[in-house]
Formats: structure tokens, sequence, C-alpha cells
């Protein structure tokens, strides 16, 4: 039998250019800094401690794959040359079977178990005195509360470095499960139930959250941002977050507040201090203040925010936002409002 | 007239051919004549044997495998690149819910089962399994549930929701199309299959076997499938209640799983899990007994360690079941739990080092070339001891905490999957093709087969290692670019194309095989076990003269094959050449293997398959609504019924053995031999039909104390405790029912047939005031069963406990009718006593219903 070679090579090319092809296809929609949510660069001390878990396991799994693998490859290949037996050997009890079998795994496996309860913390699910932070997980967005400052915002949650935080999950339709992998741990949020978990972050930054149970056709795009801030900026930020916009002053702003609470809009979002007060969709009575929109789908621009009100489902198809039918006045006018709420 | 003349010329040749034929028939000898299936369409929906039926289930299988394995493919292009748009989101999301689904319902555990039914009656020594016509029953519910399954893309409505399904994501309210009904309607049918299967494979293991093999000369591979079956029973009746109370909550709005009706949606987790782990742990237990088959062959050794692998079989069996949390682990579970589970890990990755240890304590003593068999089994063992490895991580809950929904999960679950599934079949494919099909396959081919496959299943599951570690979550339809992530998904969909290219070659491989491959003989390898006895091709019977066992590798005795005791060697070597009107096969006795009876096996029959037509009538019923639902409904349920009269209505066959001659037989070898069916069998029947009714009971009422504990007040909603008294009532009329016909068994017996005629018959009338009696405590009227989930659950045990009281009559019924008719005395009492035995359980059955339903409310 002879293999051409040529085929498989023109088989591997053709795969790879349908790779470049379907590539260009898509545009970029990266919104968050694409920084990389790995749980092996940790920013927290739960995530740190399971980081130093994970090598611990790497390290020991690695001993034990190489010294079973090896141990049989070795035996196989001396076994391959030797001249071919006529007769099969004689069952004969193997002390083997109960070194390798049962001794040697049943050590290392009590010995690794008894260094880790040791060592590791494992995330607790509260903590007292913690500050309080309610996630409400929805097909396929996150609305945040913050019970203390009575604040409520959407996709994003800041946290003070260096204190624990306990945020409080549950669901108002299917499963998800919030996964923060820099900050520690991953979480089941069950409709008609309340789960817990407490993070915490050592370093100020910006942190990627994602829902990591599958959770219908937007599972892929329901990320959400955590910000951890200096003590002072979190609390400037909560206070922020606390007051009511006033009424827009300008004219042309009062225009694009008319054209929002005059439409559809009003159904499904609140904003403080007007009568839009739907809770289908997030919040809204400080959009301007937050990196991303669309759950991270997008930052937060004038162009994308534009994009989002006319046409959400060719950005994030099957979420629940209906596109807006808005002449151009009114979409530029309702933009202007909406960069205002800061 | 010149055509006409040579039409006429024609027929006439057609006819002398027919004759000829006939002639030919005549000529061979009776066992051939009397086990070969019948040929055309005829012989494609009547064929029983276990042989036929098996190589049937493994190519469908296969086929279904190609076809998860091109989901794959699409999965990988569109995870190649990031931001990608090849596919949209509804559609990969569909994509990896048939991958998961097809992969291991269609294709991992059917073919697990299809190879035990094929291979397992010829290493041990048996002609075939003790219900052919279930045999041709499973693969047909296998192949109508599977096309069923993958009609959904032709309707536009794959299911969508992962192969987990969880609730409540797959109620109405969140898939509102008939893409989980197509996936639930498809499961019920192919967890019928399965429960089938399972306890076809364990009756074969216990009463099958050939004489002289007692049970501790079975081979490993018997072992391994009588574990495989024992869990696979109950884990298909833990998945057939979990799909039957969510299919019910999306057609009829029951509140199973509905956390606003009181539902749980983790009691959908457990039943799903308690399928779902061990169909995807168990599957280390056939692949350790194809390697313990094969392994000892190539290399030339004996098995080591075969006390220590049988015992490492059972436990991982029990274990498999009891992992099955670690899939809710983060969802709610508590410290104990979370310890318990860390010590079945433990104890799992024990099991896999005393297997692994076993094999390589052959392989440092042994020598052998490493053909394709062996590549694949080395391949197996390098894929299983990662991922064991990294399943113990996963056990431990501050790693699993980090990586619970991440591509780590599905690295993991690849890595044992691919190892304990894919490449064990592939070994087992390139040892036991010959035996089959005649002919050998390649072993260059196989050899481009065996790397392309390995290097490609590292290069696409290893980076899903590191990209979960990297914070990438599973089943994301597309991701963010970021360097690390495009670089390592590119290098896995790479190795996604390895490993199609690797397949193709296997396919190749079998086609110029059977095309001009080379001649097979009957033992190629110098095999120790006893498919190697009979030739290659198997014929229909298996074995001629059915072997005689002395150790546990009969073939490297040869002189012992057919040696034994003088009594048992005639009795084998009579069976060769007798009954020449029927398919004859041998009951041994479970331990000893002792032969206790000679039974005659049913043959070739069209029931199984309008059987299974009359099951698809009614699951396709639940796609239309109103009358229709209904008159498909009932057309299903009336074709179920007599397919199930005519499947056992007697045939002339039977009595066409003079009974002098039976008789004879009985005299000189001291056998007993039925040819109206078999008491050792029929024993096995009930007791695991028994089993079955009591382990889906037990599921019923776990769920029930699951939804209990979940409400703070039950029965919720100000609903009254159900009525006692008409439920006291039943439980007096049913115990006086039992102990009549108990008594009447016992003291009329053979003896006295009027006093047993009458016991049964007054027993039968009391059992269906029982059943009025139990259904009118159940059908109170302000509860029903969409209500909430206590009315759901309610109804659920209760009318649970009227199918097996229903059950019950019938088998009442037909041994009455028996009684009545045919009654043989002492040889046929056992129909009496299994009849009875079934309403025993079902006695204790409805004690444990009073008790949770009415008594403990």
């Amino acid at each position: 039998m002879h293999i051409r070679f040529n085929a498989l090579l023109n088989a591997l090319a053709l795969f790879v250019g349908t790779f470049l092809l379907t590539g260009c296809a898509g545009a970029s929609l990266t919104a968050i800094p694409s920084v990389l949510p790995s749980t092996l660069n940790p920013q927290g001390p739960f995530a740190a401690s399971i980081a130093g878990l994970a090598w611990f396991l790497f390290i020991v799994g690695s001993i034990v794959f190489v010294g079973y693998m090896g141990a049989i490859v070795i035996a196989a290949w001396r076994g391959r040359n030797a001249s071919p037996r006529t007769s099969p050997g004689a069952s004969a009890s193997s002390r083997l079977i109960p070194i390798a079998g049962i001794a040697i795994p049943g050590i290392i496996l009590i010995g690794s178990f008894a260094y880790i309860r040791n060592t590791v913390n494992p995330i607790p699910s509260n903590s007292p005195g913690a500050l309080v932070v309610e996630v409400v997980a929805h097909q396929w967005w996150w609305e945040v509360h913050y019970p203390d400052g009575g604040v409520t915002t959407a996709n994003e949650i800041h946290i003070p470095v260096g204190q624990s935080v306990e945020i409080r999950e549950t669901s108002v339709d299917v499963i998800h499960s919030l996964w923060i992998p820099q900050l520690g741990g991953n979480m089941d949020i069950l409709p008609g139930g309340m789960t817990s978990m407490v993070v915490q972050a050592s370093q100020p930054g910006t942190y990627r959250g994602e829902c990591a149970e599958f959770c219908g056709v937007q599972h892929a795009r329901m990320d959400l941002v955590v910000v951890a801030d200096s003590p002072d900026q979190f609390k400037q930020w909560l206070d922020d977050q606390k007051t009511v916009p006033p009424p827009p002053t300008d004219a042309h702003l009062r225009d694009g507040q008319q054209a929002l609470l005059g439409s559809a809009c009003v159904y499904c979002h609140t904003i403080r201090g007007t009568n839009a007060s739907g809770t289908l969709g997030p919040d809204l009575t400080h959009l301007a203040s937050r990196q991303t929109i669309g759950a991270g789908v997008l930052p937060n621009s004038r162009g994308n925010l534009a994009g989002w009100i006319v046409d959400a489902q060719g950005i994030k198809p099957g979420n629940k936002m209906p596109p807006m039918q808005l002449n151009s006045d009114q979409l530029q006018a309702m933009l202007d409002y909406l960069e205002s709420l800061k | 007239m010149a055509t006409d003349a040579a039409r006429l010329g024609k027929a006439r040749t057609g006819e002398q051919t027919r004759e000829e034929q006939a002639e030919e028939k005549q000529d061979q000898p009776a066992i051939q004549r009397v086990w070969e299936e019948p040929k055309g369409i005829r012989g494609v929906l009547t064929a029983v044997g276990s042989i036929v039926n098996g190589e049937r289930m493994i190519t469908v299988a296969f086929l279904f495998f190609l076809l998860g394995g091109i989901n794959a493919a699409l999965m990988r292009i569109q995870l190649a690149q990031p931001n990608n748009t090849f596919v949209t989101p509804e559609q990969y999301n569909q994509l990896f819910t048939m991958h998961g689904s097809t992969m291991l319902f269609l294709f991992a555990v059917p073919f697990m089962e299809g190879a035990a039914l094929l291979l397992l009656p010829l290493a041990l020594g048996a002609r075939t399994v003790p219900w052919p016509r279930l045999t041709a029953f499973v693969f047909w519910t296998f192949l109508i549930g599977g096309l069923l399954f993958q009609m959904s893309w032709l309707f536009g409505a794959a299911p969508d929701t992962g192969w987990t399904a969880y609730a409540p994501l797959s109620e109405k309210a969140f898939s509102p199309n008939s893409g989980l009904d197509f996936w639930l309607l498809a499961l019920l049918m192919i967890s019928v299959g399965g429960i089938f299967a399972s306890a076809i494979l364990m009756a074969t293991v216990f009463t099958s076997r050939a004489p002289g093999m007692s049970i501790h000369r079975m081979p490993l591979f018997g072992w391994a499938a009588l574990v495989m079956s024992a869990a696979m029973f109950f884990a298909f009746i833990a998945l057939f209640c979990g799909c039957v109370f969510l299919e019910f909550d999306r057609k009829f709005g029951t509140r199973f799983y509905d956390p606003d009706g009181g539902g749980s949606p983790l009691l959908w987790q457990y039943l799903f899990w308690i399928l779902g782990h061990p169909a995807v742990y168990i599957q280390f237990i056939p692949a350790a007994g194809i390697t313990s088959m094969a392994l000892p062959v190539i290399i030339r050794e004996r098995v080591s360690g075969y006390r220590l692998l049988v015992a490492a079989f059972v436990i991982a069996g029990l274990l498999s079941f009891g992992l099955w949390t670690d899939q809710t682990l983060v969802a709610a579970l508590s410290p104990l739990a979370m310890t318990f589970l860390a010590g079945a890990s433990v104890l799992f990755a024990i099991v896999a080092a005393i297997a692994v240890s076993a094999w390589l304590a052959m392989i440092a003593r042994g020598a052998g070339k490493w053909n394709t068999a062996y590549l694949f089994i080395l391949g197996f063992l390098f894929l299983f001891i990662l991922g064991v490895i990294t399943g113990v991580m996963l056990a431990l809950y501050p790693f699993d905490a980090q990586m619970h929904g991440s591509l780590f999960v599905v690295a993991h679950l690849h890595y044992y999957l691919f190892g304990t599934v894919v490449f064990p079949i592939f070994a087992g494919m390139y040892y036991w093709f010959p035996k089959f099909k005649g002919r050998l396959l390649d072993e260059r081919l196989g050899k481009w087969n065996f790397w392309l496959m390995f290097i490609g299943a590292n290069a696409a599951f290893f980076p899903m290692y590191l990209l979960g570690l990297l914070g990438m979550a599973r089943r994301m339809y597309t991701y963010p670019s970021v360097p690390e992530w495009n670089t390592l998904n590119l290098i896995s969909s790479i190795g996604g194309v390895t490993i199609a290219v690797g397949v193709l070659f296997f396919l190749y491989n079998i086609v110029s095989s059977l095309l001009p491959g080379e001649q097979a003989t009957a033992n190629p390898w110098s095999g120790d076990s006893l498919e190697w006895a009979t030739d290659s091709p198997v014929p229909a019977y298996g074995f001629q003269r059915i072997p005689t066992v002395q150790s546990r590798h009969p073939l490297w005795e040869p002189e012992r094959v057919d040696r034994g005791g003088e009594k048992i060697v005639h009795l084998v070597e009579r069976l060769a050449e007798w009954p020449t009107t029927w398919r004859a096969a041998l009951v041994t006795s479970a331990r000893s293997g002792e032969p206790q009876e000679v039974y005659r096996v049913a043959g070739p029959s069209v029931w199984p398959f309008v059987a299974v037509i009359g099951m698809t009538l009614v699951l396709i019923s639940f796609f239309f609504d109103q009358l229709v639902f209904l008159a498909v409904f009932l057309l299903g349920v009336i074709v179920l019924i007599l397919s199930l009269i005519g499947w056992h209505r007697r045939t002339k066959e039977e009595d066409s053995v003079p009974s002098a001659e039976l008789d004879e037989f009985e005299n000189s070898y001291t056998v007993p031999i039925y040819a109206h069916g078999s008491p050792g069998i029929s024993l096995w029947a009930t007791m695991l039909t028994i089993l079955g009714f009591g382990a889906a009971l037990a599921l019923a009422i776990f769920a029930y104390s699951t939804l209990r504990s979940s409400a703070p007040v039950w029965p919720p909603d100000g609903i009254a405790r159900p009525d006692r008294s008409v439920p006291l009532i039943a439980t007096g009329v049913i115990i006086a029912a039992q102990v009549l016909m108990l008594l009447a068994a016992g003291a009329g017996g053979s003896k006295r047939p009027a006093l047993l005629k009458l016991g049964l018959g007054v027993g039968f009338i009391l059992d269906v005031a029982f059943l009025v009696l139990q259904v009118k405590s159940y059908v109170v009227p302000p509860l029903s069963p969409t209500t909430n989930a206590y009315g759901s659950i309610f109804y659920a045990v209760a009318f649970l406990m009227s199918i097996i009281a229903v059950v019950g009559l019938f088998i009442l019924l037909g041994t009455i009718w028996f009684v009545w008719r045919a009654y043989h005395g002492t040889r046929d009492a056992y129909r009496v006593r299994n009849a009875v035995a079934y309403w025993s359980f079902a006695v204790i059955a409805w004690l444990a219903v009073l008790t949770t339903l009415y008594l403990t409310v």
C-alpha cells in the first residue's frame, strides 16, 4: 500500500485555507481589554491558593503519568524485540500488581490529599462583615445590586481591593454559573435558589467574569466586567452610582430623554428619576459609567451604542432586545442623553 | 411469441433453482438449516440471531460515530479562529448537543452493547443469547431511535441545550421548539433498548456458559460485560424516568423540574447523572475487557491478577454510581458529600491502577510485535492514564471550583472517552474483524490509522486542558481574540482534522479488506478464548459442537476443549446433530457451569420489529395534539399489544419433535429438555423484571423525597393530606390475594390442580379489585398532575404502582391460561412460581408506595 503524501498535504492545505477564509468573515467584537483570564495568573488570595494547588497537582500528576506510562512503554519495547514465544507463558502471581496497583497510588493519593487539606483554603461561601453584592443572572446578562448602598447596575461589578466580597447569586430563568478565573471560583446559579461565593482582589484592575454553565443561545457572550478599585475609588464609585441623575437642563438632552421615554425602551429598562421602570433589561441609570454594552459584547462607545440600539440582534443574535425604529435626529438625541448618564 | 417463450423459460428455471435450493437445503447439516436466518427482505426484518443483530448494532453505531465526528469537525472549524462566523450560534449549540448525545447514546454505549451481544456468547462457548428475539428488538429500538434522533436535523430542530439538557433550560418555556422532544423521545426508545440489552447480557453470563466454565474460568470479557450491563440496566432506568418526567413537563405541563411550581431543576441533574455518570465512567470496563482478552494473546502471556481485575471491574461498576454527584458538585453539596466524593475518586483511581498494573505485569513478562491492535491498546493506556489523573484533580473541590464548566473538563472527558471507548474499539476491530468477516485487516494501513488518530487525539484534546486553565469556558460558539486562546484553538482544530484522516484510513482498510483482503484462518492470532474455536466467519449457530471447558485459557490447552465428563461429552455430541427441527441451546448452572437443561431457542420472527413500530407510534404521537395525538398513541398501543401476542404465540415448530424422542433424550443424557420455555431462563426473566420495576419505583420515591425536601410545607399550597382509608382497604385486598395464591401454589401445586386453579382465579379477581381501589385512591379531584410538583410526583409514584399491577395481572392471566390449557405437572410448576413471586414483589412495592404517599405525610 502506497501512501500518497501529496494528497495528504493537499487535504491539509485545503483545511488550513478553510480556516483563513472563514476567519476573515468574522468581525472582531472584543470589548473587555484582552487580558487573558488565566487561573494561573491569579489576582486574589483564593485564586492564588487554587493556582498553587494546580501547580502541585501538575507536578505530582506528571510524575505519576511518566512513571506508569514509561514503565509500560519500556516493557512493551523490550518485548517487541524478543523472539516470539511458541507457547504462552505460565500464569504466575505477580507482586507488581499489589505494589503498583494499590500501595503506590494509595500512598501518593493519601499523601497528596493530606498536603492539600493542610495548605489549600477552599473558597468560602460566606464571610461575615464582607461587602455583599447581589447578582441576578438573566439570559444573557447580569443584574447587579449593592443592597447596602441601594445601587442597581448591570454587567459590571466594582469591588474594593483587599476586601472580601460576598457575591450572592440567583437566576430568574435558567441555570447559569459565574466564573471569575483570576479572582477564584465558579458557582452555579439556580433559579428559585440562592448560592454564594466570596471573591477578593489583591491588585486594582479589570478582570473578566463569564458564564460557565450553558444557558442558551448567547451563553458564549455573557461576560461580566469586574473592576477592582482602591477602597477610596470604590467608595467614590458607589456614591456616584447612588445618585439619581437630575432632569436634563439642556434642551437637546431633554429631547433625547423624551425620545427614550416615549419609546418602547421604558418597558424593559429603568432610569431612576424618570418613569422608565422596566426590569426585563439592564438598569440604564448610570449607563455611561460602564465599560461595555451587551454584557461584555462591545466597548461602551457612542458608535457601538448606536449600533446596539438600532440592531442589537445583528450584534448578539437571540438576545431579548428588539431593534428600535428611530430617525437620525431621535437617535442622536437619545445617544447624547444616554452618554450624559455618567 | 419468442419473448413469451423466453419468459416462460426463465420462470421455469426460476422454479427449478428454487427446487434445487430446497434440495440443497435438505443436504445441509440439520444445524445449518435450522439456524440459518431467512434471506432477502424477510431476513432483514425477521433475523433474530445474536451474531447478525450484534453486527448490525456495531455497524450502525459506527455510522453514528462518523456522524458525531462530522459534528465535531464543524465545531473545530468554527473555533479555529476567534470571532468566527462559519456557523451561527444556534447551529453551534445544536452541533455540540448532537455531538455529545450522538457519541454517547448512539455510539459509545450501543457499540459496547452490540459488541457484547456479538462476542459474549461466543467467548462463553454459547450458541446464542437466551432471548434472541429480544436482541432483534434491541437492534430495532436502537436503529429507529437513532434515526428519529438524527431526523431532528431535517426538521431544522436539532436539540440545542447540551447533551445534559439541564432543566429549566430544556423546559418548554426556554426551548419551545421540538428539538428537545426529538432528543427525549429518541432517548426513551434507546433506553428501552439499553435496558433489554443489559438484561440479555446478564442472563447470558448466568445461564449460557459452556459446560465446565465455572464462574472462575469465565474470560474477563464476560466479567466486563456483566458489570457493564448491570450498571447500564439501572442507569437506563434512571434516564427513562428522568426523560418521561421532562417530556411530561413539556407536553402536559407537569411541574417536576419547574421551580415556579415547586419543582426542582436539581432533580433532573440527579436523575440524569445517575445515567450519565455510569455511561461515561463504566466505559472503562468494556475497554478493560477488550484489553484483557486481546493483550494476553498478542504478547503470549497468561492473564495476571485475574481475581484482582474482576474485583476492580466490580468496584468500578459500583463506584460509577457513587461518583455521579461530582457533576452537580458546584451546584450545591454539603462538605460531607464532598469528602465522600474525594474518597470515591481515590478508590476509582486505585481501581484503574490495579488494572493498569495487571496489564503492565503481563507486558513485562510477555513478548509481542507491535501490531495495530497492540498499538491501539498502548494508545488507550496513554490517554486513559492521563484522563484518570485529571479526573482525580477534578474531584478535588477547590480545583473543581475553578475548572467546573471550563474546557479543562472537556479535555478530561475526551481523554477519558477517546481513551476508553474509541481506542479499545479500534483495537477490538483489528483483533476480531477476521473472526467475523473471515479476512484480516491490513497492518500497514492500520499503523497509519493508529498514529494519525493518536497524534490527532493529543493535538486536539491536550490544548483544551490548557485553554481551561487559561480561563476559557466550555460550550462557547466563539471567543474574543486573545493570542494564547487563538493559537491553542488552532492546534486543537488541526488535531481534529488529523483524527478524521486517521478514521478515513480505517474505512479504507475495511473496504479493501472486504474486497480482496487476506483470508483469515479460524484462529489467526493463536488466541486462547472460545470464539477462536469456531470457524471464521462465525456460522449462525456459533458452535456445532458446544465446547467443554477445563481451564481459563481453553484453546491454549487444546486437548481440553473437547474433553470432560463422559456424560457431558456425549451430551454435546448429541446436540451437534439433534434436534433437527428447532434451535437448541444449553442452560448451565450460574456458578459451576454444569449442564442443567436443554431448551428451544426462539426462531426468526417479524414481531420484534412490529413491536418497535408500535413503540415508535406511541412516541411520535407526542409530536401531535388533541385527537391526532390520541389516535396515533392508541394505534401504537394496539400494535404493541398485538405484536407481543404474536411474539409469544405457540408455533408449529414447538411441537415438531415427538415427545417420545424428547423423553428418550432425557433418559439417555439425564438432562431435562424443554420445547415450550425454559425454567432456568424464565427465572432470570422474572428476577430482572422485578429488579427493573423495583429500581424504577425506588427512583420515583427518591424523586418524591427530593422534591419533598426542597419544599417548606408538604403537601404544599394548602393541599389536604391524601385520604388513607381506600389505600388501607387496597392493602388488605392485595395481601389477601397474595396469601391465597401462595397457599394455592404451595398446597395445590401439581397434585391438586383444581385447588391451584381456584387459588389463582380468586387471586386474580382480588388483584383486579386492588388495582381498581389503588387507581381510585390517587385520582382525587382537587389534585392534578399539573397543579404543582407535589401533584406531579404523587401521580407519578401512584401511576407507576398501577403499571406494576397491570403487568402483574397480564402475567397472572397468562399463567392461568397456561394452567387451564396445558399444565404438565411438575415440569411447568415454574410458571406458577414465577407469577406468584412477581406478585410478592408487587405487595412489597405497594407497601413502599403506601408508606411514601399516604402514611408518612
